[in-house]
């Protein structure tokens, strides 16, 4: 069974179509990278996954491990095992970053039936999760991305990524904004999620997070659809020759 | 033959308020005045939104007798409810009357409390010219109160409990703090009632004077019901290098009117204000801050936040005065409210007049509803959107609540809130 498959996707936003007949599709263990030019429609595709509703899906499906994706409220899809690290994290002023993460984690153990989680277990899951995302402790009692740096939001997206451990992570441009030392510590943590039952979806502009966590696929989304797919050394060719020829290759199709 | 019910009942009943001779007169000058004002209505600016002038038709008595035994044995009930500091000073007033066998006045070096209704000249002294319409009824018809004096720094908060028993009383309190230079005091004002069948109306006068280098911090947690009509102005001036913190929550009332007049008297005198009305039902909360930036190197900080349900209604009203030899002032003003119910009506006011040049000043205001970005966040990490709402409510709540630097205020300005929330905004508790 495959982990998503996405077909024939039409989204629009205030009536303009964003996405425009879009086919993928995701198999356990896959990660599959997707690039493309600014306004081509990645945003909204990691949007649409997690259940934004400001956006219209007009036409076509999208199942996630067997279940139409689309039917379900953005809090099923976390419980069933979908994560959104977003491009822009939310700062939640109030609200505690331990206290999202724990009821988090609880909610989506309830919504699966699992007992919630011991309170000594999750804190040393925390610290030791922290210290892999190089995060200090004191994050731990901030508010939720108050204050973050853009660096330290996007960390913060892995951390707590690496808490709910997803089957399947959508990282939407995790990798901007992120200075080299950064960068690596965000790959490394995604990388250490990498497991044969788990898929992820990496929306990029940049070959570089590409070196440091390989896809199996890339993709190049443009158009509101895809264009072309190939594997990782199609992110070397569009870092080196950018975008244009695909798109002219494609409109020849 | 006077033209309110207020001094009709001044007429019949008013030689049963404590004082004589010079006392009786001036009370009854404070009366005149009261009626030649009339209580206020939406003609007087700082009232636009609250119309007190339905309550003068209403047969509230205002020479109140001391509570019956059973009253006092209730409000025994809702004082030991609040589980205070058994060895802080407590100054327990039931409708309006000073109620010994609930207080104690523990002994704490450097604090004198006197106990107003056994001293009519003090009671009544203190007149300012012009007063309001609310501070000249309450003159006229003042009967207990407290004074509180710090010359050093207590270790305990004074608590001051009102608690009403809606039985048609309108009592009228009056307090004095004084703090002498380089004193410290916290002090915690309680107001609640018993729930009566019949409406009642509290109504409060308290001065109050920083000396220089002293520190106050003046905390409040309002607790009342539908019958409750509750007004409360304080007057604090502020000496140089002196500092007010003054905290609130309110959470209940039929209608509340709480008003800080701070007169930033010497340079480096500050204050700080931070307050949370939550309203619900019908109720009205009408918040008013006027700071005056007299004196140069002053700062003002206000941060007002309210949550509104149903068809209630919340006002806030801040004033920031700066005059024009008032140099080098910081002055600034947040307000911000959530509607709960498409119902409810939040009035936001900020006044500001400037007369110097070197004044760092800001102000921000926003109402609205909850952030549909942050809670599609909490809901794609799996918090169900009721959880999520209420997560959201809390926090809004909570941004006021930390900056309470009491840590017993705080706890107990947090159950309140938490309190409210589970009631009538669908949190959890």
């Amino acid at each position: 069974m495959s982990m998503l498959d996405i077909r024939n996707l039409y989204v629009s936003v205030d009536g303009n179509e964003i996405l425009e007949g879009l086919d993928l599709t995701v198999r356990p263990g896959e990660i599959h990278a997707i690039m493309g030019p600014n306004g081509s429609g990645k945003s909204t595709l990691a949007q649409v996954l997690a259940g934004r509703d400001n956006y219209s899906v007009t036409r076509g499906e999208i199942v996630f491990q067997g279940r139409n994706l689309l039917d379900m409220a953005p809090e099923e899809r976390a419980a069933a095992g979908l994560f959104l690290a977003f491009q822009y994290p939310i700062e939640i002023p109030g609200v505690n970053n331990t206290y999202l993460l724990k009821a988090a984690l609880n909610a989506q153990r309830r919504a699966r039936g699992e007992p919630e989680v011991d309170a000594f277990d999750f804190m040393r899951l925390i610290r030791e999760t922290m210290k892999t995302m190089q995060m200090p402790e004191e994050f731990l009692q901030r508010s939720v991305n108050e204050g973050f740096s853009g660096g330290e939001k996007k960390r913060n997206e892995v951390l707590q990524m690496l808490v709910l451990k997803p089957s399947l992570a959508v990282l939407d441009e995790t990798d901007s904004g992120l200075d080299v030392d950064a960068l690596k510590v965000v790959a490394a943590g995604v990388n250490s999620l990498r497991d044969p039952q788990r898929s992820m979806i990496l929306v990029t502009h940049y070959e570089r997070l590409l070196e440091l966590i390989v896809p199996d696929f890339v993709h190049v989304l443009a158009g509101g659809r895809i264009v072309k797919s190939g594997d990782k050394s199609l992110a070397r060719e569009l870092d080196a020759r950018g975008y244009d020829w695909v798109l002219k290759e494609a409109r020849a199709v | 033959m006077s033209a309110s019910a207020a001094g009709r009942q001044f007429e019949e009943r008013g030689m049963q308020l404590p004082g004589k001779g010079q006392l009786a007169t001036l009370r009854r000058a404070a009366l005149a005045q009261f009626e030649a004002q009339g209580l206020p209505g939406r003609r007087v600016e700082s009232w636009r939104y609250t119309d007190l002038s339905a309550l003068s038709a209403k047969p509230f008595d205002y020479v109140v007798a001391a509570p019956p035994a059973e009253v006092v044995a209730r409000a025994a009930d809702a004082v030991t409810a609040l589980a205070l500091d058994p060895d802080a000073t407590r100054l327990v007033f039931v409708d309006g009357n000073w109620v010994e066998a609930l207080s104690s006045l523990n002994s704490e070096p450097g604090l004198v409390v006197n106990l107003l209704g056994r001293k009519p000249d003090a009671l009544l002294a203190g007149e300012v010219p012009g007063e309001s319409a609310l501070a000249a009824l309450n003159r006229a018809f003042a009967r207990d109160g407290a004074e509180i004096l710090a010359t050093g720094a207590p270790t305990r908060p004074v608590e001051i409990i009102t608690i009403g028993s809606g039985r048609g009383l309108a009592p009228q309190l009056r307090f004095r703090l004084k703090l002498s230079r380089g004193a410290r005091l916290a002090v915690v004002e309680h107001r609640l009632d018993l729930a009566g069948a019949e409406e009642a109306w509290l109504n409060s006068v308290t001065d109050i004077d920083l000396a220089d280098d002293s520190s106050l911090e003046l905390m409040r947690l309002q607790r009342h019901g539908m019958n409750q009509y509750s007004t409360g102005l304080s007057r604090i001036r502020i000496g140089a290098n002196a500092k007010l913190f003054a905290g609130s929550v309110e959470a209940g009332g039929r209608l509340v009117r709480h008003e800080l007049e701070i007169l930033l008297d010497g340079p480096g005198a500050a204050a700080d204000i931070c307050s949370l009305a939550l309203t619900q039902g019908r109720e009205h909360c009408d918040l008013r801050i006027a700071v005056d930036h007299r004196a140069p190197r002053t700062t003002s900080r206000q941060n007002a936040r309210s949550i509104a349900n149903d068809a209630s209604r919340s006002i806030f009203n801040g004033k920031v005065t700066v005059r024009e030899h008032a140099q080098n002032i910081d002055a600034r003003q947040e307000n911000h409210s959530l509607l709960l119910s498409a119902r409810a009506e939040v009035d936001s006011k900020p006044e500001l007049e400037i007369y110097a040049d070197q004044v760092a000043c800001s102000h921000g205001a926003t109402v609205g509803e909850l952030d549909e970005d942050a809670l599609f966040y909490l809901r794609s990490r799996g918090i169900e959107d009721r959880e999520a709402r209420a997560l959201l409510t809390e926090a809004f709540a909570a941004v006021i609540l930390e900056r309470f630097g009491n840590d017993a205020y705080r706890a107990r300005a947090r159950a309140a809130a938490r309190e409210w929330l589970a009631a009538h905004a669908g949190t959890s508790g």
